[in-house]
């Protein structure tokens, strides 16, 4: 594989990778970093890569780097609520109220177990499917659904609670 | 169905759409399905926070991954007949002579009410606000790295050779940086959020900036870097206008090619404009602007009358 070849593969599965580190660590400049790290380290097993199988792959390494480095990271999720699709005019209530349940999601995803919160965030922000999801972590769709039922299950109780 | 299962069964989709509809009238589902579809549906709008682009998350790396395999081929060298000489130049001529006639310019542009980003052939990103073109060579892209501006642009660039933006006003070089590029009318306006760029008017003055300094160019005068407030500089990329003793008419300027409306004022002010309006709400944008300059208005239309 040549470096042209390997830059169409970064280019498609950069922005997944970096998600699921922020995911994982909740640190963003950490993410940012250990996903470079994962694709220098594919870059160097590239002779002995089945390309069928580099999405596992590249979210294998992720996973191993993020576990390395889970116990020094302070968790604060900064996510930040964008309707780029929605140019159209809204009320500044309706606006102030969407940024109260933003950040009163923000503050439950901060308390969601880990497990449910990469699912739930894959398939949310990510746009995965649950089979997407069940490849790249490598587990059966079954748990994917069961993590995502739990992970709204968790939100709807504590958000509504708060409300 | 009941209850216990009525999430699980929803989240596989075994709850039909008309279903659903029919389950919202019920006050024992009403308020969990409203309330699960707001967490999915404003979940799915979350945005990660984002410190480098792709395109800098890549350059920065390319440089590591060593190309281990050594199998380039050795350049040969062939020796011509003179006859193939004179052929080899006629088709250069002509082939460059074509090259010269056709046109060979990619220009991306925004209209009013719009702002888009593209990506360079070299990964560069650059962001159009509202009413703005950059044009470029791409053929001759990696050679020189230049684009011509007219309008408000943010560049992201990557790193590598000198790239240069050409405004009717002066240009500016960069080496790997992302600045942002204001030129309208007689001004031009350069913010510098990494990096360092050099900003050159059109008389060959110069002026060299650093990350979080800006400059602006009016008439023959560059003025000196003076530093910027980089939450508030450049937020038309979200959407976010703000303004400190601002001329008023480059805030007009500025709302009506957000909006694709025509603001006619009956006499321009000559105070000058402190504050902010986004680019989701007219009505809310035309009261922040219009109303602390004693301005009332009228809006027919796309036309807004004020005096």
């Amino acid at each position: 594989m040549n470096k042209e070849a390997f830059k169409v593969i970064f280019d498609q599965h950069y922005d997944q990778i970096r998600n699921f580190l922020y995911y994982k660590l909740g640190d963003i400049d950490m993410a940012e970093d250990i996903a470079q790290e994962v694709f220098i380290k594919t870059w160097n097993k590239r002779d002995k890569i089945v390309m069928e199988s580099i999405k596992s792959l590249l979210f294998t390494i992720a996973n191993n780097f993020a576990i390395n480095h889970f116990q020094s990271a302070k968790k604060k999720y900064e996510f930040k609520l964008q309707y780029e699709d929605k140019p159209i005019a809204e009320t500044p209530e309706y606006q102030m109220e969407e940024q109260e349940f933003a950040e009163k999601l923000n503050e439950t995803l901060n308390q969601l177990p880990e497990n449910q919160k990469v699912v739930f965030l894959m398939n949310r922000i990510d746009d995965l499917t649950y089979r997407q999801i069940s490849d790249r972590l490598g587990i059966g769709v079954k748990a994917v659904e069961k993590r995502m039922h739990g992970a709204l299950k968790f939100l709807r109780e504590r958000i509504t609670q708060k409300i | 169905m009941n209850k216990h299962t009525f999430l699980k069964d929803w989240m596989e989709g075994k709850v039909s759409p008309e279903e659903l509809q029919e389950l919202k009238t019920d006050p024992d589902y009403k308020e969990t399905i409203v309330e699960l579809e707001h967490i999915m549906e404003s979940s799915s709008h979350l945005v990660p926070p984002k410190k480098k682009s792709k395109a800098q998350a890549w350059s920065e790396i390319a440089d590591q991954l060593e190309e281990t395999d050594s199998s380039t081929g050795e350049s040969r060298i062939i020796q011509l007949t003179p006859f193939i000489r004179v052929a080899v130049a006629a088709a250069v001529v002509l082939l460059v002579a074509m090259y010269f006639l056709l046109p060979s310019d990619t220009t991306y542009s925004t209209s009013a009410g719009e702002q888009l980003s593209y990506k360079l052939p070299d990964g560069t990103e650059v962001m159009l606000n509202a009413e703005t073109s950059v044009s470029f060579d791409e053929s001759n892209w990696e050679e020189r790295r230049m684009v011509a501006l007219e309008g408000e642009a943010y560049f992201d660039v990557v790193k590598g050779a000198q790239f240069v933006v050409e405004t009717p006003k002066g240009r500016v070089e960069v080496i790997g940086t992302s600045f942002n590029t204001y030129n309208r009318g007689e001004m031009l306006k350069v913010s510098c959020f990494e990096g360092k760029v050099r900003v050159i008017n059109t008389r060959a003055k110069e002026i060299v900036l650093t990350k979080g300094q800006s400059s602006q160019i009016e008439g023959d005068n560059v003025g000196e870097p003076v530093v910027f407030n980089e939450e508030k500089t450049a937020t038309w990329r979200s959407g976010e206008f703000y303004y400190e003793n601002a001329p008023f008419s480059e805030v007009v300027a500025e709302l009506e090619r957000q909006y694709n409306v025509e603001i006619t004022l009956e006499a321009m002010t000559n105070r000058s404009y402190t504050g902010y309006f986004n680019n989701k709400d007219l009505d809310e944008a035309l009261k922040l602007v219009l109303l602390p300059m004693s301005y009332e208005y009228e809006q027919k239309g796309p036309r807004i009358f004020a005096k």
